[in-house]
């Protein structure tokens, strides 16, 4: 069942980040691209990360999508022509190609050379207890993924828990880059007639 | 309810990642670069998940909420310099942003 629903939504969310990608229209490509971030938020919710799947539905699906959309039809238009030197697409796709098989490649590689064994096959597959930790991770070795982890991972709790207790500093430190940002774009997009006007008698 | 590989999950994520690179360089559209970046960020989402599954260790789910917070600060200041590329040269077109090469 699991493996079926991954089949679909993962083969769901490529051929939506392929249609992302080529529409020359550029609303239909974010519609495309929420497509494709809903589908990969299903991943998510396979893989037992649920409240990471909530984030990922509120914040790209919700927040990035919705400034995306704000941005094309404040600017909106058809994308320009692909570029007029003639092989310059063919090459990047080709070269895109290249860059998913060396992944592939990279990715399939440490099971057959396997340097540390026990690190590679040190997911535990029988349920934790607790929120589950690093120190747990050196149960009983299986090849695929284990099907059991503890009840509470990846929900709301564990992770608040996790982000609260382990990693506040850097949590922090994301809240200052975002209101940053925020502030950043406020000065960078405002308008400032005069200066402006000061700007075009120099120019 | 049989167990999937890891390697299946990775593959998903590879191959979104590569379909963002891919778009980021064939584009000339500045939106369509930034949605090439969102999938590319997307992917390395996805595998951080994978690795956290993998190891049941939660931090890879930390990782990816900061992530998306600088994904969600990257795209406010590239759609801000999308905005203002457009009220200056009056297209999105990323080859007219040249005026530091005159």
């Amino acid at each position: 069942m699991t493996t079926l629903l991954f089949w679909i939504f993962g083969l769901a969310a490529i051929a939506t980040a392929i249609l992302a990608v080529t529409f020359r229209d550029i609303l239909r490509a974010v519609l495309s691209l929420l497509l494709c971030l809903l589908n990969v938020g299903i991943l998510f919710v396979l893989l037992d990360a649920t409240f990471v799947a909530t984030a990922q539905v509120l914040l790209y699906a919700g927040a990035i999508v919705a400034l995306f959309l704000m941005a094309t039809m404040l600017m909106g238009g058809t994308a320009p022509k692909p570029s007029k030197i003639p092989f310059v697409t063919l090459l990047v796709i080709i070269l895109g190609a290249l860059l998913f098989v060396e992944l592939a490649c990279a990715i399939t590689r440490p099971a057959q050379v396997a340097s540390s064994e026990e690190e590679l096959q040190a997911y535990p597959d029988e349920t934790a207890s607790e929120t589950s930790s690093a120190e747990e991770k050196k149960s009983a070795p299986a090849k695929p993924l284990a099907k059991e982890t503890a009840p509470q991972f990846g929900s709301l709790a564990s992770v608040g828990h996790e982000i609260v207790l382990k990693y506040a500093l850097p949590f922090e430190f994301s809240a200052i880059l975002i209101l940053e940002a925020v502030i950043g774009v406020v000065l960078f997009t405002r308008r400032t007639p005069r200066s402006k006007n000061k700007f075009e008698e120099k120019a | 309810m049989t167990g999937l590989f890891p390697y299946e999950y990775l593959i998903i994520s590879a191959l979104l990642f590569a379909i963002g690179a891919t778009g980021v360089a064939m584009r000339r559209n500045v939106l369509m670069a930034l949605i090439g970046v969102e999938l590319m960020l997307n992917a390395a989402n996805l595998a951080l998940a994978v690795g956290a599954r993998l190891h049941n260790n939660l931090g890879g789910h930390v990782l990816i909420v900061l992530v998306m917070v600088a994904a969600a600060a990257e795209v406010a200041v590239g759609l801000a310099v999308a905005v203002r590329l457009f009220r200056e040269k009056h297209t999105l077109d990323m080859d007219s942003a040249d005026t530091l090469r005159n």
